[in-house]
């Protein structure tokens, strides 16, 4: 069986990743890439991890494009591909070719590597977003990561950056945002709560809404269980922001205009992406 | 009184357990302090496993909490309810 790839695609946005993934891709080809966000990256760092150990050798082709390729080993990727031992042509990382603040991709295990990232987040994030922002993407990364690696089977992968058009001393205007997001290549959450059988859900859709539900857990007998991801979506959504949720073959988008359902290629795992304004409460 | 300090990012259950792990396994009649001044951020599953632990795990008489700012005082009081143990969860108004 091929593994389901990223292929041919000239942007991996949030807005795209999903219609660029192909379930037969012979490679990971990146030559055409002219634009990747933080969504796109870990969405490729979760296909790649995922075909990692499925014949054939996994072989990952960068952008043609020098700034695309150095944008793409400043994010972490090269990094990433090396951890996993995938030999690549993508330079090392070197800060050109990248405006505004990255966070690289990184991998956040057990035994503290949660609070090491609840650290570097704040640190790097802190100058650059509204206060209240600021919180509510580092609280969301706690839950997001904590519900990974307990639910998962998987360890996950984290990555942020912070998008802005303004230069020459311009304000953030509403179209700058901080985009913070996590994947992981475990179960998927539907197969999470048919484990433990404390919630029945009929497919990855239906697992995600449930799992939005305040308490919504998959974890018996603990009656506080199950609060981060509503939390999380309730602060998000109070600062403008939006939230994504994939599982599986399912993704849901909550925004405050409403919450969008819909299909997708389906890929292992779970990824959950927040993106907020800058500075919401002047855009309000 | 036994009095606990939060770390500056506290966000997981695993740092409550490490956190509550030297009290005795039984609090009966006894008041745990949760001093909160040093808390720069904190997630909902930091609180809920702190209220799990010292209210319904080991059966405190009462969790006080000093020096907390309005978001961990929300996030607190709603594990306590969610946890049914409202009526034991003392939080201090913080310092003008």
């Amino acid at each position: 069986m091929m593994p389901t790839l990223p292929t041919e695609a000239r942007a991996l946005t949030i807005g795209t990743f999903d219609s660029h993934l192909d379930p037969h891709a012979p490679m990971c080809d990146l030559r055409k890439l002219q634009f990747i966000d933080a969504y796109g990256l870990v969405g490729t760092a979760s296909a790649v991890r995922t075909a990692l150990g499925r014949p054939p050798a996994l072989e990952v082709v960068p952008p043609t494009n020098t700034s695309s390729a150095a944008h793409l080993a400043n994010m972490g990727f090269r990094t990433f591909l090396d951890e996993l031992g995938l030999s690549t042509d993508l330079p090392a990382g070197s800060g050109a070719g990248t405006s505004g603040v990255v966070v690289p991709l990184r991998s956040a295990r057990l035994a503290g590597g949660d609070q090491a990232l609840s650290h570097i987040l704040w640190a790097q994030l802190r100058d650059h977003v509204d206060a209240q922002v600021l919180e509510a993407v580092t609280e969301g990364i706690w839950e997001i990561v904590g519900n990974a690696l307990e639910h998962s089977g998987s360890d996950a992968h984290v990555m942020a950056q912070v998008y802005t058009r303004a230069a020459g001393g311009k304000p953030p205007d509403h179209d700058d945002r901080v985009q913070v997001v996590v994947g992981d290549v475990g179960r998927g959450i539907h197969a999470s709560f048919k484990a433990t059988g404390v919630r029945e859900t009929a497919n990855e859709l239906d697992a995600i809404r449930v799992a939005l539900e305040y308490l919504g857990t998959s974890i018996p007998d603990d009656p506080g269980r199950g609060q981060g991801l509503s939390t999380t979506m309730e602060q998000v959504i109070g600062l403008s922001g939006q939230m994504i949720i994939r599982s599986g073959d399912a993704l849901v988008e909550i925004n405050r205009a409403g919450t969008t359902e819909r299909k997708v290629t389906s890929l292992p795992g779970v990824i959950v992406a927040l993106s907020l304004p800058l500075y919401p409460g002047e855009y309000r | 009184m036994t009095r606990l300090e939060t770390p500056e990012h506290a966000g997981s259950r695993d740092q409550a357990q490490a956190l509550t792990a030297s009290l005795s396994a039984d609090l009966q009649g006894e008041t745990v302090l949760l001093d909160c001044s040093a808390l720069v951020v904190g997630a909902p599953s930091f609180f809920d496993e702190m209220i799990k632990q010292v209210l319904v795990v080991r059966g405190a008489e009462a969790l006080e909490i000093r020096e907390a700012r309005d978001r961990a005082r929300d996030l607190l009081e709603r594990a306590a309810q969610n946890r049914s143990v409202r009526e034991r969860l003392r939080v201090a108004a913080p310092a003008a």
